[in-house]
């Protein structure tokens, strides 16, 4: 363990820790990318299999294919690097928490998308790593097309650009693509840019019940098709309560206009505007189910199929209807907290009985997932390609980390 | 010969290479090959010019396969004389011995000696009837099997001329001049008569000028560009004998509008020429194609002229620009705002302003390529709703009437001329 | 070439799918950028995947260098043959295979000229968003490749965000589906990095692509200046104070008085400094307070005059003096050189005026019509490229601008790609070990190499390698 000592060696005692879930693994937090070159050259060199991570929060979300010795944290590559405002755009550290970003360019009436929840434990990196969404993604789309360039620090050592801070640019390939959703299998994200988004004038939202999901979904399809351009549009519930939640943003008259075509759909239903619609969303977007506390199951498919899905998957006796549902009906994903963990056999019936509506079954749980609740489905020519990039970055194969939908060949 | 003199070099610098153009060209659309478009032609063409590349079979093969419909020049942002170009190449490569003996010889018998002369279209039209009535066209050889690709030719009782002058109805507003044209007398004496007619209920005396018989546009298409200039001449001292009362030239009124796109052109084409370039700019001046010059010049008299019950005319219609019209003389709204005075719906139909695949002789020399590209004409007649389709050029005519029998559908196709004919008080 | 791949590669495609003989390639030898030219040995047209898979395999292992060629719109070389190599255009795969207007997407050959899928769609109330201003000819392959822009890219995106799936055919020949119509990739984001990488990785034949609705109001508006500063700055402080407008477009004095000569003619007054072309979409009080907020701002950098097109017609006419504005530039010079460089929009003032000057330093003619919401400039220069010393002019002038926005905080390219047209300038915008990664990862796509050579990234060993831009 000499490469371990080495490291301790080098960021001192207070620079190693452990996150909860990798137990057992010694957690380096480089204060530079310099340090942080040392450490990966180091582990490199003696081949020491490793994980890259943010501050942990999401690692339930990544596959882990083998045990790594150590894992580097950017917890500590923190700060903003280039913020422009009156460009809209921003560039800080891997390590910098949503939270702290949203602080500095909320009060130039800028966000940051997505919004996600316990924003003051999600760093950048880790965010984009894991390709995740947030309760405005309906509004804004995925996070990867708001990326506008990253620096990666390759096994190799060097420090790689892609992209940069400018809202147009196809200068290059966008290998920062491929990083968003990357889940550090390909080397260390250590700044990235982004492009943000405004702050609404107004907001309002407001909330439908029912005692079963099946009429909100049909309410959200018709709110849909309506044309009306919603921030989020959540349907959640468990049982025999149920609510769907509609949150509208924009200019002050075209708010206005668009809760008179909601009344007309939604006749019976609380609403709030302003602050207090502020509120409520935001408390939403922290009750997005929590994967550190059991297991999360997210089914993707074709909006014209979510009906169909909901049906299979409420009907699965592994998942049930007392679960706690959230239902995204405009993006057409569902994702159910579990009241208990999921076998991996039963994540594979899931799958199988969801195969004929072409939907993408993923699992978020408290700790890595490991191979076998991995999708089993090998394209080939997918598989080649992907092992060849993985070569390019990880030619000794080191990195312990995959997302969890690239089928392990 | 001299490569500099097969390209009009100069012409073909004008093309930036942009590509604009490809979507717009019937026969890169059908065959997806550039060097079946306009600027894979220019490129090709400049090439030649420039000393890399030389003459041969697949080079005049694509030159020939343009359809010249000019669909190509409405969207060159550059301005690209396409058609004065090709016009150029294809002269020049007229006799180029990388064509076969038989269809050089063949070519310039129909451009110089049939088309040129009344006499000759008479006696050819005889012949065609004859052979189209009894069968005997596959017994003639290669001659025959082009004339087979023929329209049938009407009775001699429909094919009348016209007299020399027709007097105004009501108060005389004007005197124009009209083309009876070539193959029209053959194939549409009755369009020559409702165009006649319309012109006379406006108010216009109208004169039929009988010393000339061919614009040239099929010659200056189809490489014979020097008889396309004596054409010319003839065509502009024929139409110089009638003059109004006050002594002016007249308005030269065309209802066939690849001639009309032709005769505006006489000033480039005689530019060389000492004693027509001026001329031929004055008498380009005065072609006017027949929507064009009811619409501009006597609109009101026109709606005043139609009834008010609706026409013995299946709706809707639907008009489809014929390219010489929208493309070679940029008249587009005019042909629509006669339409939409007679009582009848009128729809749009899909692409309207691109070529149904007659182009002159096109459909004549190559009915295959020429069905390839009307097949998608037809289909979007068909998705239109359109129960009646209005042209305004003769070749057009034709090629819709033969695909709208072949696919057997419901929808007349008239001259917009038999339209405002149709729509006359009575 | 070996004797029998012709004849092998015929027997797959037939007499329609390939161009052996000479005279039919040279139209091949260039695309939009046309000093740079090469005849490839071939012109192979498949009519399906299934065609162009065969022939890859053939020419795989021939080792046969590969360029494949939408319409040949592109304006940086990208579909420049090279030497010994063939073209494979896609000119007759432009099939409609599905439109879901409930799923809001379209599935379509990659030959499809860009308009046509609007064009199909428009009945359903939806439209592809990004609009090249060459969208009437160039095909969407084409666009996926050079991840190509638009004027209303600035409200909608380019066209990475507009792609859901993509059937590819590897250089191989092995067929890589990427296509998954679901949120998000299932993996690695395999089609985000396909989409730009200019026919390097692999030829896509099949695009899913997202379809968007169309909005309720739209409004066209001009604002008319006595000076091109004062419309930058507009624009920085309509971005700056957060208008959400879905184009802004800003022509100059030269490029007004050459529409209004034009056949495009706008009615842009020709005594002003600058227009700035306006689009609103949005609902009805979405448009209003855009339009109110965004007058405020023009007004107070001192407009002379500003227009709101009252209907379609009008609306149609203020846009074709923009999109007529290259041609109409075309007829002042023979050529035009048309730049393609992005800068942060805080600084659109004193960018446009370093590039005006950059060019009358090399006695140069310049005209600005440019995506001024995205800040991508489009410095045009007009030249004759029948003179030697103006065409050197013009490189040196464009090498300045490009460094000149680079040093600003900009980049090499918004959207026309860099092709061949701007590989020599990649490192002024990245390190070597930036385009190392570029290219390793290119080799992981295409270990043979023979996709699209010699493109967008230097070769290494620079100093042995000609200096491409130079060249004729």
């Amino acid at each position: 363990m000499s490469s371990l000592r080495q490291v301790e060696a080098m960021l001192g005692r207070e620079s190693m820790g452990v996150v909860h879930g990798l137990p057992g693994v010694p957690v380096a937090s480089p204060s530079s990318v310099d340090e942080a070159r040392e450490i990966v050259q180091c582990l490199t060199k003696d081949r020491v299999k490793f994980a890259l991570l943010g501050r942990g929060s999401k690692l339930g979300w990544a596959a882990l294919v083998q045990k790594p010795t150590l894992a580097i944290s950017t917890a500590k590559l923190s700060g903003v690097v280039e913020f422009e405002p009156g460009d809209g755009v921003m560039t800080a550290l891997a390590g910098t928490t949503l939270a702290e970003l949203e602080g500095i360019v909320r009060p130039h009436g800028l966000r940051i998308t997505p919004a996600v929840p316990r924003a003051d434990n999600a760093t950048l990196g880790g965010v984009i790593a894991a390709g995740q969404s947030g309760t405005d993604r309906l509004l804004h789309g995925a996070m990867r097309l708001h990326l506008l360039g990253t620096r990666l620090l390759q096994l190799n050592g060097q420090s790689t650009r892609s992209g940069g801070q400018l809202v147009k640019n196809v200068s290059g390939y966008d290998i920062h693509r491929l990083l968003a959703g990357s889940f550090g299998s390909l080397g260390l994200i250590t700044q990235a840019s982004l492009r943000l988004m405004t702050c609404p004038e107004d907001r309002w939202l407001c909330t439908s019940q029912s005692a079963t999901p099946a009429p909100l979904v049909q309410l959200a399809t018709q709110l849909l098709e309506s044309g009306i351009r919603s921030e989020a549009l959540i349907i959640e519930g468990a049982g025999d309560a149920w609510q769907l939640h509609l949150s509208l943003v924009g200019r002050r008259g075209h708010v206005e206009a668009e809760r008179k075509l909601v009344a007309a759909l939604l006749p019976a239903s609380d609403s709030l505007g302003g602050e207090a619609a502020h509120t409520r969303l935001e408390a939403l977007r922290e009750s997005e189910p929590d994967w550190h506390a059991g297991d999360v199951v997210q089914v993707a498919l074709k909006r014209s199929r979510l009906s169909h899905g909901l049906e299979t998957v409420m009907d699965s006796g592994f998942v049930g209807k007392q679960s706690q549902y959230r239902i995204h009906p405009g993006l057409a994903t569902i994702q159910v907290r579990l009241q208990s963990a999921l076998s991996a056999e039963n994540l594979r019936q899931l799958r199988t009985s969801l195969q004929a509506l072409s939907a993408q079954v993923s699992l978020k749980r408290p700790t890595p997932l490991t191979e076998e609740f991995l999708p089993r489905v090998v394209d080939p020519v997918r598989a080649r390609l992907v092992a060849r990039l993985r070569q390019t970055y990880d030619p000794q194969n080191l990195l312990c980390t995959r997302p969890p939908l690239e089928p392990i060949q | 010969m001299n490569a500099q003199d097969i390209v009009d070099y100069t012409k073909s610098l004008d093309c930036v290479h942009c590509g604009l153009c490809l979507r717009t060209c019937p026969t890169y659309r059908d065959t997806g090959r550039e060097s079946a478009s306009p600027r894979g032609r220019i490129h090709m063409m400049r090439s030649v010019a420039e000393g890399a590349a030389e003459v041969d079979q697949h080079l005049i093969e694509e030159l020939d396969g343009c359809l010249v419909c000019r669909n190509c020049e409405s969207v060159c942002p550059s301005g690209v004389e396409y058609n004065e170009l090709i016009a150029h190449t294809r002269s020049a490569l007229a006799d180029s011995p990388h064509r076969s003996l038989l269809s050089r010889e063949s070519m310039r018998f129909g451009l110089r000696s049939v088309l040129t002369s009344r006499s000759m279209i008479d006696l050819f039209a005889l012949m065609l009837r004859l052979g189209q009535r009894f069968g005997m066209l596959s017994l003639a050889g290669t001659l025959g099997k082009g004339a087979e690709n023929l329209p049938d030719v009407p009775p001699a009782a429909e094919r009348q001329r016209l007299a020399p002058v027709h007097p105004a109805q009501g108060k005389l507003e004007g005197e124009v001049a009209i083309l009876e044209g070539c193959v029209m007398p053959v194939f549409f004496s009755h369009v020559n008569r409702a165009t006649v007619e319309v012109l006379q209920a406006a108010g216009r005396q109208v004169h039929v000028p009988k010393g000339a018989t061919c614009c040239g546009a099929l010659q200056a298409h189809n490489g014979e560009l020097e008889t396309a200039r004596q054409l010319a001449k003839q065509m502009i001292v024929s139409m110089e004998g009638p003059r109004d009362q006050t002594g002016d030239l007249l308005p030269v009124v065309v209802n066939s509008a690849g001639c009309a796109a032709q005769m505006k052109e006489y000033g480039s084409l005689l530019a060389e020429d000492p004693e027509f370039a001026e001329r031929a700019e004055q008498f380009a001046a005065r072609v006017k194609d027949f929507s064009e010059y009811l619409a501009d010049e006597a609109g009101t008299r026109v709606a005043e002229a139609l009834a008010t019950d609706p026409p013995q005319i299946q709706s809707p219609l639907t008009f489809d620009d014929p390219c010489h019209l929208c493309h070679g003389q940029g008249v587009r709204s005019q042909p629509r705002e006669l339409l939409d005075s007679v009582h009848v719906q009128r729809v749009e139909i899909d692409e309207s302003e691109s070529c149904c695949g007659s182009a002159g002789l096109f459909a004549t020399l190559r009915p295959a390529d020429s069905q390839r590209i009307l097949d998608p004409r037809l289909g979007a007649l068909r998705a239109s709703g359109a129960r009646t389709l209005v042209t305004a050029n003769p070749g057009c005519q034709l090629q819709w009437q033969a695909g709208v029998k072949r696919d057997g559908l419901d929808v007349e196709v008239l001259h917009i001329a038999e339209v405002l004919q149709r729509s006359l008080k009575s | 070439m070996h004797t029998t791949i012709p004849r092998q590669l015929q027997s797959i495609l037939g007499d329609e799918g390939m161009i052996a003989d000479k005279n039919r390639r040279i139209p091949y030898e260039c695309d939009g950028l046309a000093f740079e030219r090469e005849i490839p040995d071939l012109v192979l047209l498949p009519a399906s995947t299934e065609e162009l898979q065969a022939c890859l395999r053939i020419l795989h292992a021939a080792g046969i260098p590969v360029v494949a060629r939408g319409a040949g719109t592109g304006l940086t070389g990208g579909a420049t043959p090279v030497k010994g190599g063939v073209v494979i255009g896609l000119a007759r795969m432009r099939k409609i295979l599905e439109i879901d207007p409930t799923n809001q997407f379209a599935r379509v050959e990659a030959g499809l000229v860009n308009v046509d899928i609007t064009h199909a769609c428009d009945d359903h109330g939806l439209f592809y968003a990004p609009d090249p201003s060459s969208q009437t000819a160039c095909t969407i392959g084409g666009n996926v490749a050079n991840n190509a822009g638009g004027p209303h890219c600035f409200k909608y995106g380019n066209t990475s965000r507009h792609i859901l799936g993509l059937k590819i055919v590897l250089s191989d020949g092995e067929i890589l589906e990427l296509s998954e119509p679901e949120l998000d990739p299932s993996g690695y984001d395999l089609l985000g990095l396909f989409i730009g990488s200019e026919g390097m990785f692999g030829i896509a034949t099949e695009v899913t692509l997202r379809l968007t609705p169309r909005a309720e109001v739209t409004e066209t508006l001009l604002a008319v200046f006595p000076d091109l500063d004062q419309a930058c700055d507009t624009v920085t402080d309509i971005i700056a104070e957060h208008w959400e407008p879905s184009a802004l477009e800003i022509m100059d004095q030269l490029t007004i008085q050459a529409v209004e000569a034009s056949v495009f003619s706008a009615g842009y007054p020709p005594d002003a400094k600058a227009v700035l072309l306006i689009e609103v979409e949005g609902s009805r009080p979405e448009c209003e307070a855009n339009v109110a907020g965004i007058e405020a701002i023009a007004k107070r950098h001192g407009i002379m005059e500003w227009r709101r097109a009252a209907n379609d017609k009008e609306r149609k006419k203020l846009w074709a003096g923009r999109k007529g504005a290259y041609g109409a530039m075309g007829r002042i010079a023979p050529d035009l050189y048309v730049s393609d460089v992005v800068v942060p929009r805080t600084k659109l003032r004193q960018l446009v005026r370093q590039t005006t000057d950059i060019c009358e330093r090399y006695d140069l003619k310049i005209t600005n019509v440019f995506h001024a919401g995205d800040g991508n400039l489009h410095p045009n220069i007009s030249y004759d490229r029948r003179d030697a010393d103006q065409m050197r002019r013009v490189l040196a002038a464009a090498d300045e601008i490009m460094r000149v926005c680079i040093d600003a905080g900009g980049t090499l390219s918004g959207e026309h790609g860099i092709g061949l047209e701007k590989r020599d300038q990649m490192h002024m915008y990245f390190e070597p070990e930036d385009m190392e990664a570029m290219l390793g990862v290119r080799d992981a796509w295409d270990p043979s190499g023979i996709m699209n050579p010699g493109k967008m990234i230097p070769v290494r060993a620079c100093n042995e390698h000609r200096p491409l831009r130079f060249k004729r």
